[in-house]
């Protein structure tokens, strides 16, 4: 009989809690009424073998019992995140490669070796990651969205007007635009994520080597990386979104607003503390250059209106997108 | 094409049509109720044969629906479960039985009528 059980449970275990009482024992009594048509003489363990042959693949029984088709990322979404994986992989490949090429060339001391596996350990958890959250945000929009139009479906019947109007030339969002602003969006990410000291400015120091003068302070803009990796998540996310509906409409530029304006909230929280700047910058530069204006206030004009020209920046996207948003919808 | 191939095609669409008749032929056998097993005897005796892992599922849905009802038997030495039409299921059963017969009268129709070829 452990044949018998071993099928049983191999049906039920893919089935609701609920059901599986019921279905376990209905499908013994199945199994046993089956085996009662060979002749007693034939020996037991050939004939359950013959009666669990004939009832077939458990795995399509239970899928039977089910009846309702359960997916991670539905047929509907698949070409889309087959698109934005390819997208998000070449990208974290290209970053982790700039930023090593980078690191490797103005680093100190030269161990290949040591830069070869901490360029493989980099590529694999950045692809990793990669994965993790695109999968994620597809898995999502398949568990809510298949949600949402079986409640559509349910309140009324389809009809005519509930035909999509054929898109506007403009209306319609550039593919290659979301995929490239993906890809900076990322490779920015990966820079900042794991070697923010790489921005910096670049200056020959007159021995044939250069003079590495970072932009930040490491140390302060490092304990900032949850909420940038944050806002790269949230942009890619409205990149995602445009994928998607392929063209401009209302919900769609309510939802790239409010995505904007949450990153926007986030990049002014960051700006908005003086201690991210390398505050050694502007005279390391001055030393450097020998500049003779007083370049130091210059730069400090402009860290401090950085933030303004981000709320600028953000204020013209989100009106184009929401007037984008009202004339096509 | 290659004759397997064929076959392959010709098996796809035959499983197809029977698929649509597997409902109305389970529903025509349990004006009295019958435990699974007895049902794929009966049809098996009235040559439809039923796959076992479709019949089984078939039935519950069926009952889900409202058109079959069960019960279980613990009477007897095996318990088994029995499923009969609910009143419901009757007169979907009466519905479904006028339907196949028009849909069979049109589809003669059409298939006596282009015998040229």
């Amino acid at each position: 009989m452990d044949l018998v059980e071993r099928y049983i449970y191999a049906v039920t275990k893919r089935l609701p809690e609920k059901q599986r009482g019921d279905i376990e024992k209905e499908l013994r009594s199945i199994i046993e009424d089956m085996m009662e048509q060979y002749k007693e003489t034939e020996p037991k363990d050939l004939i359950i073998q013959k009666v669990l042959l004939e009832l077939g693949d458990p795995v399509l029984l239970a899928d039977n019992y089910r009846e309702a088709k359960r997916y991670l990322i539905g047929p509907q979404y698949f070409d889309k995140y087959m698109l934005v994986l390819k997208i998000v992989f070449g990208a974290v490949f290209l970053g982790i490669s700039i930023s090593t090429v980078i690191g490797s060339i103005f680093s100190e001391q030269h161990k290949i070796m040591e830069a070869l596996a901490g360029y493989i350990g980099g590529l694999f958890s950045g692809l990793a990651q990669g994965f993790v959250w695109v999968t994620g945000i597809f898995a999502a929009a398949e568990y809510y969205g298949v949600k949402l139009m079986d409640d559509e479906a349910e309140k009324h019947s389809w009809c005519l007007s509930e035909l999509p109007q054929i898109p506007e030339k403009k209306a319609v969002i550039s593919k290659s635009e979301s995929i490239i602003s993906i890809m900076f969006s990322t490779i920015f990410a990966i820079i900042f994520w794991s070697a923010s000291q790489l921005i910096a400015a670049y200056i020959p120091n007159g021995q044939g080597g250069l003079a590495i003068i970072p932009v930040f302070d490491i140390s302060v803009i490092f304990g900032y990386r949850i909420l940038i990796l944050a806002t790269f998540i949230l942009s890619v996310l409205k990149e995602i979104l445009k994928l998607i509906y392929g063209k401009w409409t209302l919900r769609l530029s309510i939802l790239v607003t409010a995505l904007s304006l949450a990153s926007l909230a986030l990049t002014v929280a960051i700006l908005s503390n003086p201690n991210i700047w390398n505050d050694r910058f502007a005279a390391d530069i001055m030393l450097h250059l020998n500049l003779n204006y007083d370049f130091a206030s210059i730069w400090k004009m402009v860290t401090s209106k950085v933030a303004v020209l981000f709320v600028i920046a953000y204020t013209i996207e989100a009106i184009s997108v929401v007037y984008k948003g009202i004339k096509y919808k | 094409m290659g004759i397997e191939k064929d076959d392959q095609v010709f098996e796809g669409l035959v499983l197809e049509l029977r698929r649509g008749t597997i409902v109305l032929s389970v529903m025509s056998q349990l004006k009295t109720a019958q435990y699974g097993y007895s049902l794929v005897v009966l049809l098996e005796e009235k040559g439809i044969a039923v796959d076992a892992g479709t019949l089984y599922p078939l039935l519950r849905r069926l009952e889900k629906q409202g058109i079959l009802e069960s019960s279980w038997d613990v009477e007897s030495a095996k318990p088994r479960k029995y499923y009969g039409l609910s009143d419901y299921g009757k007169t979907v059963y009466k519905r479904l039985c006028d339907q196949w017969v028009s849909m069979t009268d049109s589809i003669n129709a059409l298939i006596n009528d282009k015998d040229v070829e």
